[in-house]
């Protein structure tokens, strides 16, 4: 079954494709430090050196304060890839959470819960996180705090409908008849065989949550300059766009192959999962 | 494990008393024993209306009687399971075989009437009595695919049982389990795959290993063998002899197949629209078979030998009974197999009141009023 589904994955070409992207992308940001040409932030003679446009000592150009692009991108890929991967950490921890209790008690808490997460994913998200961070004062732990506790109500609904149908399975049956806890049956019986759906929520969702903080950071609600972040990196270089494209064009590409990478991972991994599906 | 059974013949470990489950319209799923109760509706009334002598429209699977909404998959059903002996339920598809089942297990909670193991109500039972319990009435499954968790191995299975119910722990409980695994005839090796790795035939073998595991009593066998193939059949069912000589088991028995029931049961219930119809021991029952529906639906298995011996089963008029008109729900005031009943003797009087279920001679009891 698990071979199975890894040999469907495999001969997913895009999938692969977006597995290469990913692992680049990973790569770069761990060895940012070794591949940067340059400190990201350091501002060194910034009337000399600003809006250079790429070349072979700066390969993405330089901004308005004579900083190297490409290090920048590189370092903001690590800023990024955290926020994105924390924060839907955060998310599916809640919303598996929440699903799953409302999916397996039902009843009175169901409703509750449910008629909840129809509130929350009625407000547009980023209307929800430029309330929430504007708030308090902008960083990096609470913009992935605040992407994460926003972005859990997808997980939720596909976790308690899961629950739903997983519970009427003939071993959570076996499972009451043997005696075992409430608890027990949840947590080792019923998730184990929720969670596959959850793994490619999350794959798509980190794409999303990556997009989500690049437009924040854009809007100045995010990661604060002079950290790097894909985001702020775009919303500084749009007052220059037509004399310096580059500045804007290198962290866009960034964020535009992150998300693909992401998504192509994430439709690969729902095709290989679902054994209905003959590639 | 055998010396906690005292075979006396009569010792009863199970019995249900007059238990009814009703499924509101819109039933849902709810918490059972151990857990909270939750009721939704008021409890129904017991009341029934219905105008006595008038023709009832064709009951459908959802019956409406006044403010009573819903199916009654069993109504006033009683039984036991005596100690050491194999009963049969019988019955067609939908007349509450395995919701009696799921009652008798505590999975369901009777809208009326009540269970009792070892004499004991399972609604009054301690915290701890109600662990005695489920250590000792266990279920196999039909479905041996849909039955066994996916993700763990059989060994871990086997092994959570064993520690949940603090039964054997560190080098014993290995040792349990691979025993476990050979009394169904599995090699130990199996603790260490997963389910899919197996057959059919293997998988209702884990299944039994699982429900022996805590040491049961009494087991109640929900269509053990109908979902496999016939050549496992056979095997399945000598695997459940075996055990029962060996453990001094008890098995509720259930099942569509009459060829299945003739050979493991001692005593056989037959079931129609919710009700036991007839309920007698195994050679009697099948020898001289009692309620028209009883004998339709021995009309209907397949004969190896159609002009067989004297005292055949196979009577002419049982041959006219089978497969007459709709399924009932048992919606009327009276007998609920009155519409399809191919008895001449069949009258009005049948259609008006509920046919008590009457021991005739021994314990041969049958629900008709023409017998």
């Amino acid at each position: 079954m698990t071979s199975e589904t890894w040999s469907r994955f495999a001969r997913h070409r895009q999938a692969a494709l977006g597995l290469i992207l990913l692992a680049v992308l990973t790569l770069s940001a761990l060895l940012a430090p070794a591949l940067a040409p340059y400190d990201p932030d350091v501002q060194a003679d910034i009337v000399s050196t600003r809006y250079q446009p790429p070349s072979l000592s700066h390969p993405m150009g330089t901004d308005r304060f004579g900083r190297d692009v490409f290090s920048r991108v590189l370092y903001g890929a690590r800023i990024s890839l955290s926020i994105g991967l924390l924060a839907v950490l955060i998310a599916i921890t809640v919303g598996t959470a929440i699903g799953a209790v409302a999916g397996f008690f039902g009843g009175r808490l169901d409703a509750v819960l449910m008629r909840g997460v129809d509130l929350l994913l009625s407000f547009p998200r980023l209307v929800l996180l430029v309330v929430l961070v504007a708030l308090f004062q902008p960083s990096i732990a609470l913009v992935t705090l605040v992407l994460g506790l926003t972005g859990w109500m997808g997980v939720s609904r596909i976790v308690r409908g899961q629950v739903l149908s997983v519970r009427e399975m003939e071993y959570v049956t076996a499972a009451r008849v043997l005696g075992f806890g409430r608890s027990r049956i949840l947590l080792r019986h019923i998730l184990p065989n929720v969670l596959t759906p959850v793994i490619v929520a999350a794959t798509l969702g980190i794409g999303n949550t990556i997009l989500a903080e690049a437009a924040l950071s854009f809007l100045g609600l995010g990661v604060q300059p002079p950290t790097a972040s894909w985001g702020n990196m775009v919303a500084s270089g749009r007052d220059a766009m037509l004399e310096a494209w580059w500045i804007t064009t290198f962290p866009g590409l960034a964020i535009v192959f992150t998300v693909m990478a992401f998504n192509l991972v994430g439709d690969g991994l729902r095709d290989a999962l679902d054994p209905r599906r003959v590639a | 494990m055998s010396d906690m059974v005292q075979r006396s013949g009569s010792d009863v470990l199970l019995e249900a008393e007059k238990i009814s489950r009703l499924y509101p319209s819109s039933a849902r799923w709810r918490g059972a024993v151990g857990g909270r109760r939750r009721e939704a509706r008021s409890p129904p009334s017991e009341e029934r209306p219905g105008a006595i002598g008038e023709e009832l429209p064709d009951a459908r699977a959802s019956t409406h009687r006044g403010a009573e909404r819903g199916v009654r998959a069993v109504e006033e059903v009683s039984l036991e399971v005596r100690a050491g002996e194999t009963l049969g339920l019988v019955g067609e598809s939908g007349c509450g075989k395995s919701t009696t089942a799921r009652l008798l297990l505590g999975l369901e909670v009777p809208t009326s009437g009540c269970v009792r193991f070892r004499g004991q109500d399972l609604r009054f039972m301690s915290q701890e009595e109600l662990r005695r319990f489920r250590r000792s009435v266990q279920l196999v499954f039909q479905d041996p695919f849909g039955s066994l968790n996916p993700r763990q191995t059989v060994g871990s299975m086997l092994r959570e049982v064993l520690s949940v119910h603090r039964l054997a722990t560190g080098e014993a409980r290995e040792k349990r389990i691979a025993e476990l695994l050979a009394l169904v005839g599995l090699s130990a090796e199996a603790a260490a795959r997963y389910p899919h790795e197996f057959s059919g035939g293997q998988r209702q073998r884990i299944g039994i290993a699982r429900a022996l595991a805590p040491e049961p009593e009494v087991i109640v066998a929900d269509e053990p063998v109908s979902a496999l193939d016939v050549s496992i059949q056979a095997q399945v069912l000598n695997l459940l002899s075996d055990l029962q000589d060996q453990l001094g088991l008890s098995y509720l028995f259930i099942a569509h197949d009459l060829a299945v029931v003739r050979q493991v049961a001692d005593r056989v219930a037959v079931m129609y629209a919710g009700r036991i119809v007839e309920i007698a021991a195994a050679a009697e029952l099948f020898e001289r078979p009692l309620h028209p529906y009883t004998r339709a639906l021995l009309a209907a298995v397949p004969q190896p030998h159609p002009r067989g011996g004297e005292g055949s089963w196979l009577g002419e008029g049982a041959r006219r009974d089978s497969a007459r008109g709709a399924v009932s729900t048992g919606s009327g005031p009276g007998c609920p197999y009155y519409e399809r009943c191919g008895q001449p003797e069949r009258d009005a009087a049948c259609n008006r009141r509920l046919p008590p279920l009457e021991e005739r001679e021994g314990e041969h009891r049958v629900r008709c009023l023409k017998i």
